[in-house]
């Protein structure tokens, strides 16, 4: 090669190493050295991944970095093996999912290599008060205070609206002998719906049938 | 339970606490004033503000907390939904799990009576939760997670309310543990019928939960609105009672598991049945253990309204004592007067299943976690469900041999009037303990506070957390060197500095991480034992979250 081929190649090469170092890198293109993230696309069983990846290069300490609120924040470190295999642990998943990235220590993170996880989003339990039909109040607990409840009778029909971000105490408790149309449904299904349209898993709830003997 | 019901105006703690923290966290954007400031304005307040590493769950207001036996640098969390244990390494900052592999959760069945949707299988019967339930008249409950209590390194039980049962779970791994069931026969002290999950005696099931739902019968028995009990159409209807609700905390003793129920019956009256605490053998030494409610004395009836933890306690004689919470009847909403009932320290020996004394506190309304105790074994400090206070007593009172055990009427209360054994309130509802307000934090009229109590297990060190504040108050003890001599309420407790570790609940605050709710300091000598962080919480908002701060340890 000739001297001044091989001064330019240098030179390209310390101009790349050097744009690492500086970050979050406005590359466009990830580096083929760069570890790499091997992640679901969305989180498995109750909201929990495992974080690992392979390293090109091996036998390196390498950070994971959470972006958040435009924002990196460091959330662990490993070093990969000398095969290249890496593994963070396991990591839950909130509800707004999670952006990761990796780089290898001593990097700036870069904000154009993310990886991102979604969420699953639960659907909301049921508390009861009262066991007695007579008495019975039903609070329903959303995995997270935001947006509203929409609850259907048996046949898919929305009978009731509930916004979660009112800061209302009593948005979440259902007096059914108040709060629901006469006659009451002999069911109801629950979902919670976030401002963004996203909705969770539905809750299903059958109304209990009038006991003989009750004093209350 | 009812710690939800307290808090109101917080948003739920959507769970067990319904055993009030749940159903109050849900409902709480409290509007509750507290009570003063904590300083007497002599001595300016040191502010600090730390930024403290979290790692954040899925859903909010995790409701349970608790350091694993035997492991210093471990804990474990419940997240509320999905209901799963988090192992976890507080040494890591933020704090990392312990689980080698995703957590999986409940098994979940579909169940055709309860609308054809999958439910989790907690109890490991292989069948959905809400199936069984319904199936035995109680409609399609699925289980609410709560308190958690440390076993072992490899084994806790999650309390859950709705599905009323503690589960077992291994917070390695999070995956559930198996216990032996094992109904005693019917005799004069147990019918088998009256806790109706149980299997038939003679019928040794493995599972991964024990049902905390049993019928008690209490002739002449009143509700906290003074209200007679009457018979229930769960249990024996020729008799007065009521059926077990709203399972709380729970605690371990004489090869025993001792578990609160708060009975809740109905929130928007504040209307509770008599508080139980259910009494299981566990056997340990086995494996899997085995579990089979206690044939003699299987149900305990508190002195007051809503229990909701036990906590326990060893005297320095070796006697083991069970210290439950009876936080009183609460109700939600926001305002003055949320308490409705007195709240006590009752005292079990866990030896004899006798509740032998009770520790009045007045209209306190005593916090729903444990009972922080010193290192010298001297004084139990406990926050409070509704205000920024805590509330503290001398365990040297339990020291005698024969409270409980002479010839007089139990339990014995402790509050200056018995001849005997002397009085236990240091701080109570009449003379509590203050915590500082943070300066522009919400007004009293804005938020229902809570407060959770810690101590280092070496030294005088204690911690407070305040709930709307956003602040841990960092504390320091001091106590007499001899139990003998009384404890001083003016000296004993002090605020070194106020700690801003979360954002305080105001509007200005919304997705900002806030609503702090339990805290854990770490065993050991920070610096020497360990070089991590010192103090460990709990948020609940915008997500659940469990974070470490430094304090002493740098």
């Amino acid at each position: 090669m000739r001297r001044t081929h091989r001064f330019l190649l240098i030179g390209l090469l310390a101009v790349a190493l050097g744009s690492n170092a500086l970050g979050p890198s406005t590359a466009a293109a990830r580096d083929s050295s760069s570890p790499v993230l091997d992640l679901p696309r969305r989180a498995q069983g109750a909201g929990t991944i495992r974080v690992a990846g392979r390293d090109p290069i091996g036998s390196r300490s390498l950070v994971l970095w959470r972006w958040s609120d435009e924002e990196f924040r460091r959330i662990a470190n490993t070093r990969s093996d000398a095969f290249g295999r890496f593994d963070f642990g396991v990591f839950p998943v909130p509800i707004d999912g999670l952006m990761l990235h990796v780089s290898v220590r001593g990097s700036r993170p870069s904000s154009e290599h993310l990886d991102r996880v979604e969420s699953v989003f639960p659907a909301p339990r049921f508390a009861i008060s009262g066991l007695e039909p007579a008495n019975l109040q039903l609070t329903i607990l959303p995995a997270l205070l935001r947006g509203e409840l929409r609850i259907f009778d048996e046949s898919e029909r929305l009978i009731l609206r509930r916004s979660l971000e009112s800061g209302d105490p009593t948005a979440t408790v259902l007096r059914l002998d108040r709060d629901l149309p006469w006659p009451p449904p002999i069911a109801i299904h629950v979902l919670q719906v976030l401002p963004d349209g996203r909705r969770s898993k539905p809750a299903y709830w059958k109304l209990p049938e009038a006991r003989e003997d009750t004093s209350r | 339970m009812m710690r939800l019901a307290q808090r109101t105006n917080s948003p739920p703690r959507l769970g067990a606490r319904v055993s009030a923290l749940t159903l109050i966290a849900l409902l709480g954007f409290a509007v509750l004033g507290c009570e003063g400031d904590g300083s007497d304005g002599s001595a300016p307040l040191i502010r600090l503000r730390n930024t403290a590493n979290c790692v954040t769950l899925l859903g909010g207001f995790p409701p349970g907390l608790t350091a694993l036996p035997g492991r210093p640098n471990e804990a474990a969390v419940v997240q509320f939904i999905p209901a799963i244990v988090l192992g976890l390494n507080l040494e890591a900052e933020p704090p990392a799990l312990l689980a080698p592999s995703a957590i999986p959760g409940f098994p979940r069945f579909t169940c055709g009576a309860c609308g054809g949707l999958e439910g989790p299988d907690s109890d490991g019967d292989g069948e959905a939760d809400a199936c069984r339930s319904t199936a035995l008249g109680f409609t399609c409950l699925s289980p609410i997670a709560g308190s958690l209590l440390g076993l072992d390194a490899d084994l806790v039980a999650l309390s859950t309310s709705s599905y009323e049962q503690l589960a077992f779970l291994d917070p390695q791994t999070g995956v559930t543990r198996t216990v032996n069931l094992r109904t005693p026969a019917a005799s004069a002290s147990f019918d088998p019928a009256d806790w109706p999950f149980w299997p038939s005696p003679g019928v040794e099931p493995d599972r991964t939960a024990i049902s905390t739902r049993a019928c008690v019968y209490l002739p002449g028995g009143v509700d906290s609105l003074g209200q007679p009990l009457g018979s229930n159409a769960f249990c024996d209807p020729g008799r007065e009672g009521f059926v077990t609700r709203t399972t709380a905390g729970a605690a371990f003793a004489s090869d025993r598991l001792f578990v609160a129920t708060s009975n809740l019956l109905n929130s928007d009256q504040a209307r509770f049945a008599p508080g139980t605490v259910l009494v299981f053998e566990f056997d340990r030494s086995v494996d899997p253990p085995i579990a089979r409610p206690d044939p003699i004395t299987p149900i305990l009836v508190t002195t007051g309204f809503n229990p909701t933890h036990v906590t326990p306690y060893l005297t320095p004689t070796g006697r083991e004592l069970l210290l439950v919470n009876i936080t009183g009847a609460i109700a939600l909403g926001t305002g003055p007067n949320l308490v409705r009932t007195d709240s006590a320290i009752d005292v079990i020996d866990a030896a004899t299943r006798r509740l032998i004394a009770t520790i009045p506190l007045g209209r306190a309304g005593v916090g729903f976690g444990d009972i922080a105790i010193d290192s010298t074994g001297r004084i139990g400090l406990v926050g409070a469900a509704t205000s920024g206070r805590v509330f503290g007593i001398d365990l040297a009172t339990l020291d005698d041999p024969m409270l409980g055990a002479g010839p007089g009427p139990l339990p014995v209360v402790l509050d200056g009037s018995d001849p005997v054994f002397g009085d236990a309130r240091v701080f109570d509802d009449a003379s509590p303990f203050l915590i500082p307000r943070l300066p522009g934090g919400p007004s009293p009229a804005a938020c229902t506070s809570q407060t959770a109590v810690a101590t280092s297990d070496v030294g005088t060190r204690a911690v407070a957390s305040d709930f709307c504040d956003g602040t841990l108050s960092v504390l320091s003890l001091s106590l007499p060197a001899s139990r003998t001599t009384p404890i001083d309420p003016a000296t004993a407790l002090s605020v070194d500095r106020l700690v801003e570790v979360a954002a305080p609940l105001l509007d200005s605050s919304t997705g900002l991480p806030r609503a702090i709710e339990q805290v854990l300091i770490r065993p050991g000598r920070p610096g020497i034992d360990y070089a991590g962080p010192d103090v460990h919480y709990t948020l609940g908002q915008e997500a659940g979250a469990v974070c470490g701060v430094r304090i002493d340890s740098f």
